[in-house]
């Protein structure tokens, strides 16, 4: 359950180099999980958006540290709650910081290509909705 | 090159294999670029994963000469580079289906394939015998986007 109402939608921001088919897909490798900095434990970044609009989504990405280099994104796509393949993943709540989830479970999938499954229905998932960000 | 030894006999796919080229580089050039400001602190880090790059890519091309260059290029290729440097193509077919290679720097070439009913397919190969089960894929999603 979240504390931003429901039903939930989980926007995943996406450089450049994740948007194929002129802006009509998502790279399968923008949702493959990085080790976290502090634990190691392998995650995905996603933000819970439901109730924000778009100009209220792209503050998001300017007041926090979205990309790896500090460039702000240029898209976000969303996976709303129903379409959400939990049965394969977990989502975690941190909220930190706000609206800030995990996507976690990744290390019972031993090896990157396991990984790559995952990652593939998430990306294709999230295809369906693509916002591009004008920065 | 590369693109003369490959396609002297498939003038038809010529300019196909010229803008994948293209599009490779530009990947290498943008990736290449973003990992200096990624790694800006952590050189060692950097070259491990420029090494991947140069590993994957040689892989990547000793595919292409084993692979039928008019199934790979029956459906636009598009190139993502992994965080950790390997290569992955994936070829896009209706909402809901795609299918990707990915060349591993240790020289394994990973499949998988989603269909527009979610089953996923995945598999390993590292021979040019199994190179059908990705020629069947491209085959499949080319009929579903025509």
């Amino acid at each position: 359950m979240s504390k931003y109402g429901s039903p939930e939608e989980y926007a995943r921001f996406l450089r450049k180099r994740f948007l194929k088919s002129d802006n009509t897909r998502v790279a399968t490798n923008a949702f493959i999980p990085s080790p976290n900095k502090n634990t190691g434990r392998l995650e995905v970044s996603c933000f819970e958006v439901q109730g924000l609009n778009k100009s209220l989504i792209k503050n998001i990405a300017t007041t926090n540290s979205i990309s790896p280099n500090n460039k702000p994104p240029a898209a976000y796509s969303v996976i709303f709650e129903e379409d959400f393949p939990n049965e394969i993943i977990k989502l975690e709540k941190n909220y930190v910081p706000d609206r800030h989830i995990d996507l976690i479970g990744w290390e019972r999938y031993d090896s990157k290509e396991l990984q790559k499954q995952v990652a593939m229905q998430l990306a294709e998932i999230s295809s369906k909705n693509i916002n591009l960000l004008d920065f | 090159m590369m693109i003369d030894t490959l396609v002297k006999d498939k003038a038809l796919i010529k300019g196909e294999f010229d803008e994948f080229q293209n599009e490779l580089l530009d990947s290498f050039s943008f990736f290449n670029s973003e990992l200096s400001d990624i790694y800006s602190d952590n050189i060692d880090l950097k070259e491990k994963i420029l090494l991947n790059l140069s590993d994957s890519n040689k892989y990547l091309e000793r595919f292409l000469k084993q692979v039928d260059l008019d199934i790979f290029f029956k459906l636009t290729p598009e190139v993502s580079i992994d965080d950790d440097g390997e290569i992955s193509i994936e070829w896009f077919g209706k909402i809901g289906s795609r299918c990707s290679l990915t060349f591993g720097s240790n020289g394994m070439i990973y499949f998988a394939a989603i269909d527009q009913d979610s089953s996923i397919n995945f598999k390993k190969f590292i021979n040019k015998e199994s190179i059908f089960i990705f020629e069947n894929e491209i085959e499949k999603i080319s009929k579903s986007v025509k």
